[in-house]
Protein backbone atom coordinates (compact mmCIF):
# COMPACT_ATOMS: atom_id res chain seq x y z
CA UNK A 1 0.00 0.00 0.00
CA UNK A 2 1.33 3.59 -1.28
CA UNK A 3 0.98 5.50 2.29
CA UNK A 4 1.95 2.10 3.95
CA UNK A 5 5.72 2.06 2.00
CA UNK A 6 5.79 6.35 2.72
CA UNK A 7 6.01 5.50 6.10
CA UNK A 8 7.49 2.59 6.35
CA UNK A 9 10.57 4.39 3.81
CA UNK A 10 10.84 7.51 5.79
CA UNK A 11 9.00 7.97 9.07
CA UNK A 12 12.67 7.30 10.76
CA UNK A 13 13.80 10.08 8.76
CA UNK A 14 10.92 12.61 9.47
CA UNK A 15 11.30 11.38 13.30
CA UNK A 16 15.36 11.83 13.28
CA UNK A 17 14.03 15.51 11.75
CA UNK A 18 11.57 16.47 14.67
CA UNK A 19 13.68 14.51 17.21
CA UNK A 20 16.67 17.14 16.06
CA UNK A 21 14.42 20.34 17.08
CA UNK A 22 11.88 19.08 19.46
CA UNK A 23 11.35 16.68 22.31
CA UNK A 24 10.63 13.23 22.20
CA UNK A 25 6.36 13.72 23.28
CA UNK A 26 6.18 16.57 20.48
CA UNK A 27 8.18 14.35 18.12
CA UNK A 28 5.72 12.09 17.72
CA UNK A 29 3.27 14.36 17.14
CA UNK A 30 5.02 16.28 14.56
CA UNK A 31 5.72 12.62 12.81
CA UNK A 32 1.94 12.09 13.09
CA UNK A 33 0.40 15.23 12.01
CA UNK A 34 3.12 15.12 8.87
CA UNK A 35 1.87 11.00 7.58
CA UNK A 36 -1.64 12.65 8.24
CA UNK A 37 -1.12 15.46 6.23
CA UNK A 38 0.88 13.38 3.79
CA UNK A 39 -2.38 10.75 3.40
CA UNK A 40 -5.15 13.80 2.99
CA UNK A 41 -2.34 15.23 -0.12
CA UNK A 42 -1.66 11.95 -1.46
CA UNK A 43 -1.80 13.22 -4.84
CA UNK A 44 0.03 15.83 -4.22
CA UNK A 45 2.89 13.72 -2.90
CA UNK A 46 5.91 13.22 -5.79
CA UNK A 47 7.67 10.35 -6.76
CA UNK A 48 10.85 9.26 -5.32
CA UNK A 49 13.38 10.73 -4.81
CA UNK A 50 11.01 13.65 -4.00
CA UNK A 51 8.95 12.61 -0.96
CA UNK A 52 11.41 12.74 1.71
CA UNK A 53 12.12 16.62 1.09
CA UNK A 54 8.22 16.94 0.54
CA UNK A 55 7.65 15.33 4.14
CA UNK A 56 10.58 17.62 5.57
CA UNK A 57 8.64 20.56 4.12
CA UNK A 58 5.10 19.51 6.21
CA UNK A 59 7.11 18.31 8.92
CA UNK A 60 8.74 22.31 9.14
CA UNK A 61 5.04 23.61 9.00
CA UNK A 62 3.94 21.64 11.60
CA UNK A 63 6.78 22.27 13.88
CA UNK A 64 6.28 25.79 13.08
CA UNK A 65 2.61 25.50 14.38
CA UNK A 66 3.64 24.00 17.44
CA UNK A 67 5.76 26.27 18.35
CA UNK A 68 3.70 29.45 17.80
CA UNK A 69 1.10 27.43 19.77
CA UNK A 70 -1.48 26.13 17.77
CA UNK A 71 -2.25 22.50 18.42
CA UNK A 72 -5.37 21.56 17.42
CA UNK A 73 -5.19 18.43 15.70
CA UNK A 74 -7.74 16.15 14.44
CA UNK A 75 -8.39 13.01 16.24
CA UNK A 76 -6.95 11.25 13.81
CA UNK A 77 -3.42 12.79 14.41
CA UNK A 78 -4.08 11.51 18.12
CA UNK A 79 -4.81 8.38 17.51
CA UNK A 80 -2.12 7.99 15.10
CA UNK A 81 0.42 9.66 17.93
CA UNK A 82 -0.75 7.17 20.50
CA UNK A 83 0.44 4.55 18.40
CA UNK A 84 4.18 6.10 17.99
CA UNK A 85 4.71 7.23 21.11
CA UNK A 86 5.68 4.40 22.90
CA UNK A 87 8.18 3.68 20.40
CA UNK A 88 10.11 7.36 20.85
CA UNK A 89 9.63 7.32 24.85
CA UNK A 90 12.28 4.36 24.45
CA UNK A 91 14.71 6.83 22.83
CA UNK A 92 17.42 6.97 25.37
CA UNK A 93 18.77 10.69 25.86
CA UNK A 94 21.49 11.30 23.31
CA UNK A 95 24.74 12.15 25.62
CA UNK A 96 25.84 15.79 25.15
CA UNK A 97 29.37 17.47 25.11
CA UNK A 98 30.61 21.25 26.21
CA UNK A 99 31.30 21.41 22.22
CA UNK A 100 28.00 19.68 21.35
CA UNK A 101 26.68 22.97 23.59
CA UNK A 102 28.62 25.87 22.29
CA UNK A 103 27.95 24.21 18.57
CA UNK A 104 23.62 24.80 19.58
CA UNK A 105 24.57 27.98 21.09
CA UNK A 106 25.88 29.34 17.99
CA UNK A 107 23.35 27.58 15.91
CA UNK A 108 20.86 29.23 18.06
CA UNK A 109 22.42 32.38 17.73
CA UNK A 110 21.84 32.68 13.75
CA UNK A 111 18.31 33.57 12.15
CA UNK A 112 15.98 30.30 11.87
CA UNK A 113 15.95 30.18 7.71
CA UNK A 114 20.31 29.85 8.40
CA UNK A 115 20.19 27.58 11.59
CA UNK A 116 17.63 25.33 8.73
CA UNK A 117 19.72 25.01 5.69
CA UNK A 118 22.25 24.37 7.56
CA UNK A 119 20.80 21.45 9.98
CA UNK A 120 19.09 20.23 6.67
CA UNK A 121 22.50 20.13 4.44
CA UNK A 122 24.27 18.61 7.58
CA UNK A 123 22.11 16.61 9.53
CA UNK A 124 19.44 15.90 7.15
CA UNK A 125 22.24 15.75 4.24
CA UNK A 126 19.85 17.06 1.28
CA UNK A 127 21.02 18.63 -1.56
CA UNK A 128 20.29 22.52 -2.44
CA UNK A 129 17.61 21.61 -4.75
CA UNK A 130 16.16 19.31 -1.95
CA UNK A 131 16.25 21.95 0.77
CA UNK A 132 14.64 24.43 -1.87
CA UNK A 133 11.44 21.86 -1.76
CA UNK A 134 11.59 22.10 2.00
CA UNK A 135 11.84 25.42 2.45
CA UNK A 136 9.56 26.42 -0.68
CA UNK A 137 12.41 28.60 -2.50
CA UNK A 138 14.16 28.31 -5.35
CA UNK A 139 17.96 26.32 -5.57
CA UNK A 140 19.54 28.97 -6.08
CA UNK A 141 18.01 30.75 -3.04
CA UNK A 142 18.97 27.74 -1.19
CA UNK A 143 22.15 27.80 -2.03
CA UNK A 144 22.78 31.59 -1.16
CA UNK A 145 21.51 30.95 2.05
CA UNK A 146 24.08 27.94 2.42
CA UNK A 147 27.02 29.83 1.62
CA UNK A 148 25.32 32.71 4.65
CA UNK A 149 25.00 30.44 6.81
CA UNK A 150 27.90 28.77 6.79
CA UNK A 151 29.79 31.71 6.60
CA UNK A 152 27.62 33.25 9.61
CA UNK A 153 28.27 29.82 11.65
CA UNK A 154 32.02 30.23 11.03
CA UNK A 155 32.16 33.13 12.76
CA UNK A 156 30.51 32.31 15.71
CA UNK A 157 32.19 29.24 16.31
CA UNK A 158 35.57 31.38 16.12
CA UNK A 159 38.03 29.78 18.41
CA UNK A 160 39.12 32.85 20.23
CA UNK A 161 35.25 33.54 21.43
CA UNK A 162 33.52 30.22 21.78
CA UNK A 163 36.09 27.68 21.68
CA UNK A 164 38.72 28.47 24.18
CA UNK A 165 40.10 24.97 25.04
CA UNK A 166 39.98 23.91 21.08
CA UNK A 167 37.61 21.58 22.34
CA UNK A 168 35.66 22.00 19.34
CA UNK A 169 38.80 21.76 17.09
CA UNK A 170 39.62 18.36 18.70
CA UNK A 171 35.90 17.21 17.90
CA UNK A 172 36.39 18.30 14.21
CA UNK A 173 39.97 16.60 13.76
CA UNK A 174 38.90 13.61 15.03
CA UNK B 1 34.49 31.32 2.21
CA UNK B 2 37.16 28.35 1.87
CA UNK B 3 36.65 24.93 1.17
CA UNK B 4 38.39 24.14 4.86
CA UNK B 5 36.33 26.49 6.56
CA UNK B 6 32.93 24.84 4.80
CA UNK B 7 34.18 21.53 6.22
CA UNK B 8 34.96 22.92 9.66
CA UNK B 9 31.60 24.13 9.99
CA UNK B 10 30.12 21.31 8.83
CA UNK B 11 32.44 18.94 11.00
CA UNK B 12 31.40 20.85 13.91
CA UNK B 13 27.44 20.54 13.08
CA UNK B 14 27.59 16.90 12.28
CA UNK B 15 29.72 16.09 15.76
CA UNK B 16 26.99 17.77 17.40
CA UNK B 17 24.40 15.91 15.56
CA UNK B 18 21.36 15.95 18.34
CA UNK B 19 20.16 12.53 16.58
CA UNK B 20 23.20 11.07 15.16
CA UNK B 21 22.14 8.51 11.91
CA UNK B 22 22.98 5.26 13.63
CA UNK B 23 20.96 6.11 16.46
CA UNK B 24 17.49 7.18 14.50
CA UNK B 25 15.28 4.96 16.09
CA UNK B 26 13.11 3.01 13.45
CA UNK B 27 9.55 1.73 13.79
CA UNK B 28 8.62 -1.62 14.38
CA UNK B 29 6.57 -4.01 11.36
CA UNK B 30 3.59 -3.73 14.22
CA UNK B 31 3.75 0.00 14.57
CA UNK B 32 4.11 0.68 11.04
CA UNK B 33 1.15 -1.91 10.37
CA UNK B 34 -0.72 -0.04 13.20
CA UNK B 35 -0.49 3.46 11.96
CA UNK B 36 -1.08 2.24 8.32
CA UNK B 37 -4.28 1.12 8.81
CA UNK B 38 -5.48 4.12 11.01
CA UNK B 39 -4.64 6.74 8.41
CA UNK B 40 -6.11 4.56 5.71
CA UNK B 41 -8.93 3.74 7.40
CA UNK B 42 -9.82 7.40 6.88
CA UNK B 43 -11.61 8.67 3.71
CA UNK B 44 -9.13 10.99 1.45
CA UNK B 45 -9.76 13.63 -0.64
CA UNK B 46 -12.56 15.33 1.30
CA UNK B 47 -12.73 18.24 1.18
CA UNK B 48 -13.31 21.03 3.69
CA UNK B 49 -15.75 23.82 3.61
CA UNK B 50 -13.00 26.43 3.63
CA UNK B 51 -11.27 25.15 0.64
CA UNK B 52 -11.23 27.34 -2.45
CA UNK B 53 -13.28 26.20 -5.46
CA UNK B 54 -11.34 26.75 -7.91
CA UNK B 55 -12.00 29.19 -11.39
CA UNK B 56 -9.00 28.39 -13.65
CA UNK B 57 -10.26 30.75 -16.18
CA UNK B 58 -10.31 33.95 -14.38
CA UNK B 59 -7.14 34.61 -13.52
CA UNK B 60 -4.80 33.20 -15.77
CA UNK B 61 -3.53 35.25 -18.79
CA UNK B 62 -4.38 32.95 -21.47
CA UNK B 63 -7.23 31.07 -21.98
CA UNK B 64 -7.87 27.69 -23.96
CA UNK B 65 -9.36 24.27 -24.37
CA UNK B 66 -11.13 22.68 -21.36
CA UNK B 67 -10.25 25.35 -19.06
CA UNK B 68 -11.88 28.12 -21.07
CA UNK B 69 -14.49 25.68 -21.32
CA UNK B 70 -15.20 25.31 -17.69
CA UNK B 71 -15.02 28.71 -17.01
CA UNK B 72 -17.55 29.26 -19.52
CA UNK B 73 -19.88 26.81 -18.16
CA UNK B 74 -19.71 28.21 -14.09
CA UNK B 75 -20.12 31.74 -16.27
CA UNK B 76 -23.67 30.37 -17.57
CA UNK B 77 -24.66 28.77 -14.41
CA UNK B 78 -24.03 31.92 -13.00
CA UNK B 79 -25.86 34.02 -15.15
CA UNK B 80 -28.87 31.15 -14.79
CA UNK B 81 -28.58 31.44 -10.83
CA UNK B 82 -28.82 35.54 -11.20
CA UNK B 83 -31.79 34.92 -13.82
CA UNK B 84 -33.84 32.83 -11.75
CA UNK B 85 -33.57 34.90 -8.63
CA UNK B 86 -34.54 38.17 -10.70
CA UNK B 87 -37.56 36.38 -11.77
CA UNK B 88 -38.40 34.89 -8.18
CA UNK B 89 -38.16 38.45 -6.71
CA UNK B 90 -40.14 40.12 -9.29
CA UNK B 91 -42.76 37.42 -8.66
CA UNK B 92 -42.57 37.54 -5.18
CA UNK B 93 -40.59 34.92 -4.20
CA UNK B 94 -37.56 36.70 -2.99
CA UNK B 95 -36.98 36.33 0.63
CA UNK B 96 -36.11 39.83 3.33
CA UNK B 97 -32.43 39.55 2.12
CA UNK B 98 -32.04 37.96 -1.32
CA UNK B 99 -28.74 38.54 -1.43
CA UNK B 100 -28.03 37.14 1.39
CA UNK B 101 -26.16 33.84 0.35
CA UNK B 102 -24.84 35.25 -2.92
CA UNK B 103 -21.49 35.21 -2.14
CA UNK B 104 -21.29 31.59 -0.82
CA UNK B 105 -22.57 30.28 -4.17
CA UNK B 106 -20.38 26.74 -4.79
CA UNK B 107 -18.92 27.35 -8.06
CA UNK B 108 -17.39 24.29 -8.20
CA UNK B 109 -20.03 22.63 -5.44
CA UNK B 110 -18.26 19.63 -3.36
CA UNK B 111 -20.31 16.39 -3.18
CA UNK B 112 -23.15 15.48 -1.14
CA UNK B 113 -22.22 13.82 1.91
CA UNK B 114 -23.60 10.55 1.30
CA UNK B 115 -21.24 10.55 -2.36
CA UNK B 116 -18.47 12.17 -0.37
CA UNK B 117 -18.02 8.57 1.34
CA UNK B 118 -18.88 7.02 -1.70
CA UNK B 119 -15.87 8.64 -3.61
CA UNK B 120 -13.73 8.76 -0.77
CA UNK B 121 -13.92 4.63 -0.04
CA UNK B 122 -13.69 4.72 -4.13
CA UNK B 123 -10.38 6.97 -3.80
CA UNK B 124 -9.40 4.68 -1.25
CA UNK B 125 -9.75 1.58 -3.47
CA UNK B 126 -8.18 3.01 -6.33
CA UNK B 127 -4.86 4.41 -4.42
CA UNK B 128 -4.24 0.77 -3.60
CA UNK B 129 -4.24 -0.68 -6.82
CA UNK B 130 -2.58 2.04 -8.67
CA UNK B 131 0.43 2.82 -6.68
CA UNK B 132 2.76 3.90 -9.73
CA UNK B 133 -0.51 6.36 -11.13
CA UNK B 134 -0.98 7.93 -8.47
CA UNK B 135 3.24 8.55 -7.38
CA UNK B 136 3.39 10.56 -10.89
CA UNK B 137 3.46 14.16 -10.41
CA UNK B 138 0.75 15.89 -12.09
CA UNK B 139 -1.78 13.41 -11.22
CA UNK B 140 -4.38 14.73 -9.25
CA UNK B 141 -6.98 16.31 -11.51
CA UNK B 142 -7.65 18.89 -8.78
CA UNK B 143 -4.76 20.82 -7.76
CA UNK B 144 -2.82 23.16 -10.06
CA UNK B 145 -0.20 23.04 -8.39
CA UNK B 146 2.39 25.56 -9.60
CA UNK B 147 6.13 25.73 -8.42
CA UNK B 148 7.27 27.91 -5.30
CA UNK B 149 7.96 31.19 -6.40
CA UNK B 150 11.49 31.88 -6.93
CA UNK B 151 12.16 33.81 -3.78
CA UNK B 152 10.09 35.08 -1.39
CA UNK B 153 11.91 37.84 -0.76
CA UNK B 154 11.05 41.86 -2.06
CA UNK B 155 11.35 42.18 -5.76
CA UNK B 156 11.22 45.00 -8.53
CA UNK B 157 7.97 43.95 -9.89
CA UNK B 158 5.86 47.32 -10.48
CA UNK B 159 2.39 46.41 -8.97
CA UNK B 160 -0.20 46.98 -11.99
CA UNK B 161 -2.46 48.70 -9.41
CA UNK B 162 -1.07 52.02 -8.44
CA UNK B 163 -2.96 53.21 -5.63
CA UNK B 164 -1.07 56.89 -5.53
CA UNK B 165 -3.69 58.56 -7.13
CA UNK B 166 -6.41 58.77 -4.76
CA UNK B 167 -8.50 56.14 -3.01
CA UNK B 168 -9.90 53.27 -5.52
CA UNK B 169 -13.86 53.52 -4.86
CA UNK B 170 -16.72 51.44 -4.69
CA UNK B 171 -20.74 52.31 -4.37
CA UNK B 172 -23.95 50.53 -4.37
CA UNK B 173 -25.04 48.38 -6.98
CA UNK B 174 -20.39 47.86 -7.97
CA UNK B 175 -17.92 45.85 -7.44
CA UNK B 176 -14.02 47.01 -7.36
CA UNK B 177 -10.95 44.34 -7.86
CA UNK B 178 -7.51 45.51 -6.12
CA UNK B 179 -4.59 43.70 -6.92
CA UNK B 180 -2.96 43.01 -3.56
CA UNK B 181 0.01 43.36 -4.59
CA UNK B 182 -0.32 47.44 -4.93
CA UNK B 183 -1.08 47.36 -1.11
CA UNK B 184 2.63 46.28 -0.64
CA UNK B 185 3.34 50.16 -1.56
CA UNK B 186 1.28 51.24 1.61
CA UNK B 187 3.75 49.36 4.03
CA UNK B 188 5.95 51.39 5.68
CA UNK B 189 7.25 48.00 7.50
CA UNK B 190 8.58 46.51 4.35
CA UNK B 191 7.13 43.41 5.77
CA UNK B 192 4.58 42.59 3.43
CA UNK B 193 5.77 42.50 -0.43
CA UNK B 194 5.30 42.03 -3.75
CA UNK B 195 6.35 38.72 -5.12
CA UNK B 196 6.72 37.94 -8.96
CA UNK B 197 4.91 35.01 -10.21
CA UNK B 198 3.38 34.56 -13.77
CA UNK B 199 0.99 31.96 -12.29
CA UNK B 200 -0.65 34.93 -10.18
CA UNK B 201 -3.04 37.99 -11.75
CA UNK B 202 -1.45 40.47 -12.47
CA UNK B 203 1.89 38.93 -12.32
CA UNK B 204 2.45 39.22 -8.42
CA UNK B 205 0.98 38.46 -5.43
CA UNK B 206 0.81 40.08 -2.00
CA UNK B 207 2.58 38.40 0.82
CA UNK B 208 4.09 38.84 4.72
CA UNK B 209 7.54 37.85 4.74
CA UNK B 210 8.67 39.17 7.78
CA UNK B 211 8.79 36.90 11.44
CA UNK B 212 6.15 34.09 11.38
CA UNK B 213 2.72 34.85 12.50
CA UNK B 214 1.65 33.99 15.58
CA UNK B 215 -2.09 32.89 15.00
CA UNK B 216 -4.31 34.94 17.65
CA UNK B 217 -2.42 37.61 17.87
CA UNK B 218 -1.95 40.69 15.74
CA UNK B 219 1.19 42.33 15.26
CA UNK B 220 0.26 46.42 14.82
CA UNK B 221 3.38 46.56 13.33
CA UNK B 222 2.67 44.00 10.77
CA UNK B 223 -1.11 45.72 9.59
CA UNK B 224 -0.88 47.41 6.41
CA UNK B 225 -3.75 50.01 5.09
CA UNK B 226 -5.57 49.75 1.89
CA UNK B 227 -8.02 52.54 1.89
CA UNK B 228 -11.16 52.25 -0.69
CA UNK B 229 -13.34 55.82 -0.75
CA UNK B 230 -17.43 54.45 -0.51
CA UNK B 231 -19.85 56.45 -2.90
CA UNK B 232 -22.81 55.55 -0.84
CA UNK B 233 -24.59 53.09 2.07
CA UNK B 234 -24.95 50.04 1.36
CA UNK B 235 -23.85 46.09 2.07
CA UNK B 236 -20.95 44.96 0.70
CA UNK B 237 -19.20 41.74 0.55
CA UNK B 238 -15.51 40.65 -0.53
CA UNK B 239 -13.33 37.56 -1.83
CA UNK B 240 -9.99 37.07 -2.44
CA UNK B 241 -8.03 34.45 -4.88
CA UNK B 242 -5.32 33.31 -2.38
CA UNK B 243 -2.74 30.54 -2.77
CA UNK B 244 -0.80 28.49 0.20
CA UNK B 245 1.80 25.35 -0.80
CA UNK B 246 0.29 22.71 -1.45
CA UNK B 247 1.81 20.54 1.39
CA UNK B 248 0.49 23.25 4.13
CA UNK B 249 -1.43 21.86 7.42
CA UNK B 250 -5.52 22.34 6.96
CA UNK B 251 -4.85 23.14 10.66
CA UNK B 252 -4.41 26.08 11.68
CA UNK B 253 -7.15 26.80 8.53
CA UNK B 254 -5.18 29.13 6.13
CA UNK B 255 -5.76 32.80 6.55
CA UNK B 256 -5.06 36.70 7.06
CA UNK B 257 -6.46 39.04 9.76
CA UNK B 258 -8.78 41.65 8.23
CA UNK B 259 -10.59 44.69 9.86
CA UNK B 260 -12.73 47.31 7.89
CA UNK B 261 -12.00 50.60 9.87
CA UNK B 262 -15.19 53.01 9.31
CA UNK B 263 -17.60 50.23 7.90
CA UNK B 264 -21.02 50.34 10.79
CA UNK B 265 -20.46 46.57 10.85
CA UNK B 266 -17.92 44.37 9.66
CA UNK B 267 -18.06 40.75 10.52
CA UNK B 268 -19.37 37.65 10.12
CA UNK B 269 -22.66 37.27 8.14
CA UNK B 270 -24.18 34.96 11.03
CA UNK B 271 -23.05 36.63 14.03
CA UNK B 272 -22.46 40.37 13.43
CA UNK B 273 -19.85 42.73 14.15
CA UNK B 274 -17.07 41.48 15.56
CA UNK B 275 -15.33 44.90 16.28
CA UNK B 276 -11.79 44.53 15.12
CA UNK B 277 -9.88 42.12 13.10
CA UNK B 278 -11.09 39.07 11.89
CA UNK B 279 -9.95 35.89 10.68
CA UNK B 280 -10.61 35.30 7.26
CA UNK B 281 -9.47 31.74 5.86
CA UNK B 282 -9.91 29.81 2.69
CA UNK B 283 -6.82 29.31 0.20
CA UNK B 284 -6.19 27.27 -2.91
CA UNK B 285 -3.78 24.56 -1.72
CA UNK B 286 -0.83 24.90 -4.16
CA UNK B 287 -3.02 26.96 -6.38
CA UNK B 288 -4.94 30.63 -6.23
CA UNK B 289 -8.27 30.10 -5.51
CA UNK B 290 -11.12 32.24 -4.64
CA UNK B 291 -12.06 31.94 -1.12
CA UNK B 292 -12.91 34.12 2.05
CA UNK B 293 -14.89 32.75 5.17
CA UNK B 294 -14.82 34.89 8.68
CA UNK B 295 -14.17 32.58 11.24
CA UNK B 296 -14.89 33.39 14.89
CA UNK B 297 -14.94 31.21 17.38
CA UNK B 298 -15.70 28.13 15.58
CA UNK B 299 -18.34 29.50 13.69
CA UNK B 300 -17.75 30.04 9.78
CA UNK B 301 -19.77 32.35 7.24
CA UNK B 302 -19.56 34.69 4.71
CA UNK B 303 -17.51 38.51 5.89
CA UNK B 304 -19.93 41.50 5.28
CA UNK B 305 -19.31 45.06 5.28
CA UNK B 306 -22.16 47.41 6.21
CA UNK B 307 -21.23 51.54 5.17
CA UNK B 308 -23.71 53.72 6.66
CA UNK B 309 -23.13 56.56 3.60
CA UNK B 310 -20.15 58.03 1.49
CA UNK B 311 -17.00 57.86 3.20
CA UNK B 312 -13.96 56.43 3.32
CA UNK B 313 -12.92 52.88 4.89
CA UNK B 314 -9.57 51.99 5.84
CA UNK B 315 -9.01 48.04 4.97
CA UNK B 316 -6.46 46.93 7.34
CA UNK B 317 -4.65 43.22 6.42
CA UNK B 318 -2.31 41.48 9.43
CA UNK B 319 -0.70 38.20 8.48
CA UNK B 320 -2.15 35.38 10.50
CA UNK B 321 -0.72 31.81 9.09
CA UNK B 322 2.27 31.83 7.06
CA UNK B 323 2.74 31.57 2.76
CA UNK B 324 -0.90 33.15 2.97
CA UNK B 325 -0.28 34.51 -0.65
CA UNK B 326 -3.02 37.08 -1.42
CA UNK B 327 -3.64 37.73 -5.15
CA UNK B 328 -6.71 39.67 -5.69
CA UNK B 329 -8.97 40.91 -4.03
CA UNK B 330 -12.94 42.11 -4.83
CA UNK B 331 -15.27 44.04 -3.39
CA UNK B 332 -18.74 43.96 -3.99
CA UNK B 333 -22.38 44.81 -3.51
CA UNK B 334 -24.33 42.43 -1.36
CA UNK B 335 -26.62 42.00 -4.54
CA UNK B 336 -23.77 41.30 -6.79
CA UNK B 337 -23.49 37.46 -7.30
CA UNK B 338 -19.90 36.80 -6.61
CA UNK B 339 -19.42 34.73 -9.75
CA UNK B 340 -20.22 38.00 -11.43
CA UNK B 341 -18.24 40.13 -9.51
CA UNK B 342 -14.48 37.85 -10.06
CA UNK B 343 -15.56 37.69 -13.29
CA UNK B 344 -16.47 41.17 -14.86
CA UNK B 345 -15.47 43.33 -12.07
CA UNK B 346 -12.08 45.68 -13.51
Amino acid sequence: MFLGLIFERHSAAVLAYALRRCGPDDAADVVSETFVVAWRRIHDVPAEPGVKPWLYGVARRVLANQRRGIRRRGALAERVAAHLRPSVELIPPIETTHADLVVHDALSQLPDADREVLALTVWEQLSPSEIAVVLGISGSAARKRLFRARHRMAELLGPTDSDPSGEIQEVISR
Amino acid sequence: MTRDLTEEVDAAMRAADPMPEQQVPRFDRATIDAVTREISATPIGRRRPWQAWRLPAFDRPALGGPEWGRAAFVGALALVAVAVIGVASIVGLGSGDPSADSASVDLDPPATPSSTAGAATEAVGNEAASVPTTALPGASDMTTTTPPPAELEPTTTQPPTSLGAGPPSLGPGQCLAIEAEGIADNDGNAGWVAVADPAASGGAFLVWAGEAPVGDEIDPLAVVTLPVAVDGAGSYRFSWSTRVPADTPEEPQPGSWLAVDGAARFGPLTTGDYGGFVPIVGAGFGGFGWAATASVDGVMSDPVIDVGGPGLLLVQLAPRTEGHEIDRIVFHDASMDLAIAIGSCP
